[in-house]
């Protein structure tokens, strides 16, 4: 052993009076090590000779309040918890039953405003038409496919197989549509938009109010008169039937035959008042010309 | 239902020692343990005895550690609320002193610590290097010092304030060994250390404080 670890030693029983034998051997010889001795032995000293200090007199006093301090800072604390607890979940009631009024327990909202659902249609058409048993031209003019099977249906069920989109977005579909109908009009080419408008598999829904015929709709009624008068044809109205006043020379209603004073009784074998059809490539007519009726075909030729 | 039934009796036991002899002298034989359990079952007078039996050990020894009195009875204060307030989860695995020891130093270095964040000026502050890792501490006094002139108080105070200087490793094993008079073992308890770790420390801690004060050697 050298002196560091005799020092180590002794630093760990520095104070005890009686010394292990070994190195009190090694102390007899190493005044180093004695030196160590000595000034280890007067630090502990003064160390142990350092004055205690006490406690003031009223520390019990103080320790029970200050923990009587501390309990009811902890009771604060949680009623303060509560405190924030009650108007929150008052709030929390209040804004859940608002909304539950507002979106739960109140009627649908009025989302189909100006939107015309077939059932609709069919009433509107039903007051001013004759119903459909008693014009089956309605029926038989329809397009193709699904509108025959939709017309065969009952009321009810064609109103719960009806889904009408979402009104926001069709509202714009169609206001898109008739925005194209207007700007192609006036370039002369209605051919296309229609052509496009039509493939679509059988008309929309309508978002036009009862009276109001969507001008896309290939089923749409059109006058009889106007159709005609197209055609370089002057038409006086005549109770349901038209009556042809004077036809221009050349014109395409000249060339089909129909002369002044021709009563046109059908157009397309459907009132003439009201033909359905948008996209007429030709038209057969049913008129009475001095009390003979004969059948006109009217081609119109593409321009 | 035992513990209850063991806590009542503890609880008798230690009002009985009280009333049947107001000296206390009985009282002084009740263990800590046996205290703390009746101040579990709501015996205040019992947490005043463990009060009575440490408030000076604990003022001490945490003024040695800080070198302020004010903070040091305040803090001395905060540890038997801490005890008081964590009477429920104490258990009996080491001595009660051992355990009320090791709040008060854990206290002690948190405040330590804090003013080290707060570089908080003391009249120690003075005789400290700004970095804080390795303080020294310098008497001014440029003139030999005599023992025999010297007087008590002032070596004490001169040595109060080195030990002060300390850094915190070496300052509380050294305080609890030769100011407090634990044993390595105690100490190791108090300080959650390794016992070889303890005494390194304590001989490293004396190392220092014997250049600090070797004017008065």
């Amino acid at each position: 052993m050298n002196c560091k670890n005799y020092q180590a030693e002794l630093d760990e029983i520095i104070g005890e009076k009686m010394l292990p034998t070994a190195i009190l051997n090694h102390l007899s010889n190493c005044p180093t090590c004695q030196t160590f001795k000595v000034e280890r032995e007067k630090l502990t000293l003064m160390l142990q000779d350092l004055q205690a200090v006490n406690s003031p007199a009223d520390f019990n006093f103080r320790v029970k309040a200050r923990i009587r301090q501390q309990e009811t800072n902890v009771t604060i604390k949680t009623w303060r918890k509560f405190a924030l607890l009650v108007p929150t979940a008052l709030a929390v009631l209040i804004i859940g039953f608002v909304l539950v009024k507002t979106f739960v327990l109140q009627p649908p909202a009025p989302q189909n405003a100006g939107v015309v659902f077939p059932s609709q249609i069919e009433t509107s058409q039903a007051a001013t038409q004759s119903p459909t048993p008693e014009n089956p031209a309605l029926i038989e003019n329809t397009s193709p496919g699904q509108s025959n099977e939709f017309a065969e249906k009952p009321l009810k069920e064609r109103e719960i197989a009806f889904k009408p989109s979402p009104k926001p977005r069709f509202a714009r579909a169609a206001s898109r549509r008739v925005l194209a109908t207007t700007s192609s009009s006036l370039k002369d080419e209605p051919k296309e938009i229609h052509s496009r408008d039509t493939t679509g598999g059988g008309a929309p829904p309508s978002v036009y109010p009862a009276g109001i015929q969507n001008p896309l709709d290939p089923n749409r009624k059109q006058n009889g008169k106007d159709l005609l008068q197209t055609l370089g044809v002057e038409i006086a109205v005549e109770g349901e039937a038209l009556r042809v006043v004077s036809v221009k020379e050349n014109s395409q209603g000249a060339k089909a035959g129909l002369e002044a004073g021709d009563v046109v009784e059908k157009i397309n074998g459907e009132n003439p008042q009201e033909v359905s059809g948008s996209k007429f490539t030709e038209l057969n007519l049913t008129a009475r010309r001095k009390d003979q009726k004969q059948e006109i075909k009217i081609i119109i030729a593409k321009p | 239902m035992e513990s209850a039934a063991s806590t009542g009796e503890l609880k008798t036991e230690a009002v009985k020692a009280r009333s049947e002899n107001p000296s206390n002298k009985i009282a002084d034989k009740i263990s800590d343990h046996a205290l703390i359990a009746a101040t579990c079952a709501g015996d205040e007078a019992a947490f005043e005895e463990i009060v009575n039996r440490y408030r000076n050990q604990i003022t001490n020894f945490i003024f040695r550690m800080l070198n302020d009195y004010e903070e040091a009875v305040d803090l001395a204060q905060e540890t038997f609320v801490r005890v008081f307030q964590a009477r429920d989860r104490y258990t009996d695995d080491y001595a009660f002193s051992t355990y009320i020891y090791r709040i008060a130093t854990n206290l002690a270095i948190s405040e330590l610590r804090k003013r080290k964040r707060r570089r908080l000026i003391s009249l120690n502050g003075f005789f400290q290097i700004d970095d804080g890792s390795q303080t020294e501490f310098q008497p001014p006094d440029k003139k030999p010092l005599q023992d025999a002139i010297l007087a008590d108080a002032q070596i004490q105070a001169v040595v109060s304030k080195a030990i002060a200087t300390l850094p915190e490793k070496y300052r509380a094993p050294l305080i609890l060994r030769d100011v407090e008079g634990k044993t390595y073992d105690e100490i190791s308890n108090i300080l959650a250390t390794n016992e070889g770790t303890i005494k390194s420390r304590i001989s490293r801690g004396r190392n220092l404080l014997r250049e600090k004060l070797r004017n008065y050697f």
